[in-house]
């Protein structure tokens, strides 16, 4: 096997900007990850538990399959939305999870509920990965963290939850 | 065969101020091999001829150098990382920390570039949570230009202090109640890696290189540096 061939193929294009040489300064790092990451803000949401159990989704071989859960009484009340690449995908409230699937490849996450919380991270396809919304208190409402766990631990959280559903309010 | 991602070597490095340490794993050591490759037809013109007044040490054209699995491969970051300051999928560049030799030939000239992808990311949060990074490394450049593909996992955690600050907030607390919730303020600490940080990626999977695009041996009267041997975490190849 030559040099040439062995090289492993480019992950897809990320978002982020191709200047590599000068580091961005955090503050600028920060802006840029919430745009890539957040959802609209003036968009808002309505969210609740499907208290019968259901059955966990298959992984699929060519996607990633992200849990994100939430599994603590804290803060029952207060909403932890999820957005993924710009888009909200959920809304958690205490002791609920949900599930999306994604493309392998780099993705950008925001959990918000008094503030954001960003994370940025690249996804391999089969594999799966589990995010929790930590919440903490806050100076008017609660504050959410997100966090990566590794399987044992998400798998343990995950346990704990169960399915929320949310929709989107209508606007008047 | 083993899978990636079992073979990628995972080294923590522990995060003191801005201080990076690093460790790697044991390995297993094996005997690096020169490799003997099939010979190119004998028409065409692009198989080069061996030189009549080339120095011994040089193999023949019409074998092929292999840079063996494992092959450790010392880097250095051209820059810091920090963990508030990339986002996932970005690329970091490596500089070759020392050259790599198949025999007498160098194969990876000292600061030849390698790359890595910055594969997590999370700037140091409130509440004295750290900052979390990590890094695959990719792919080195060999000395007759293409690409080696190489394997590594940097997994990088910034210092938090949250026991420190709920301490603070409980004393705090204790002497003036309306100044406690301000140490929710105090911020963790980024995961960074400093510049200059040494670490050691190894070669994936064997790389069989033409030796009529290496640079010439070196000359007999120079010493011979310690050469590079394969390593293999816990036998697993």
């Amino acid at each position: 096997m030559y040099a040439q061939e062995q090289a492993p193929t480019p992950p897809p294009a990320s978002q982020a900007p191709a200047d590599q040489e000068k580091p961005r300064a955090t503050k600028e790092t920060k802006k840029e990850l919430q745009d890539l990451a957040c959802g609209p803000s003036d968009v808002h949401h309505t969210v609740h538990t499907v208290d019968e159990a259901q059955t966990l989704p298959t992984q699929p071989a060519d996607k990633a399959l992200i849990y994100v859960i939430r599994p603590t009484h804290i803060g029952m009340a207060i909403q932890t939305k999820l957005a993924v690449d710009g888009k909200w995908v959920g809304v958690n409230k205490a002791n609920n999870y949900f599930y999306l699937t994604l493309e392998p490849g780099p993705h950008y996450f925001c959990s918000q509920a008094e503030n954001h919380s960003l994370l940025s991270l690249v996804v391999e396809a089969g594999k799966t990965y589990y995010l929790q919304q930590k919440i903490r208190a806050g100076w008017v409402k609660a504050q959410t963290d997100l966090q990566l766990l590794d399987d044992e631990e998400g798998k343990k959280g995950l346990a704990k939850c169960k399915l929320s559903v949310f929709e989107e309010k209508k606007k008047d | 065969m083993v899978r990636p991602e079992i073979a990628m070597i995972v080294l923590a490095a522990a995060i003191g101020g801005n201080e990076g340490a690093v460790r790697a794993l044991p390995a297993q050591v094996a005997p690096l091999q020169q490799q003997e490759a099939p010979k190119p037809p004998l028409s065409g013109s692009s198989a080069p001829a061996p030189s009549q007044d080339a120095p011994v040490a040089t193999p023949p054209a019409t074998s092929r150098l292999v840079l063996k699995d494992g092959t450790p491969v010392q880097l250095k970051f051209a820059r810091a990382v920090v963990s508030s300051q990339v986002i996932a999928g970005e690329k970091v560049d490596l500089q070759v920390a020392t050259e790599v030799r198949v025999g007498d030939r160098i194969v990876i000239p000292k600061d030849s570039l390698a790359q890595a992808m910055v594969t997590m990311a999370q700037a140091r949060r409130g509440m004295a949570r750290g900052g979390n990074l990590q890094m695959k490394i990719e792919t080195v450049r060999l000395a007759t230009g293409e690409m080696a593909p190489l394997r590594m996992i940097q997994d990088v955690k910034g210092g938090g202090h949250t026991a420190a600050m709920v301490g603070g907030m409980i004393a705090t607390g204790l002497v003036l109640l309306p100044a406690a919730p301000l140490l929710l303020m105090v911020p963790g600490k980024d995961a960074v890696v400093p510049k200059g940080t040494e670490i050691t990626a190894y070669v994936d999977g064997d790389v069989s290189l033409d030796p009529a695009k290496l640079p010439s041996a070196p000359a007999a009267s120079q010493p011979a540096p310690k050469e590079a041997v394969p390593q293999h975490r816990n036998g697993s190849k």
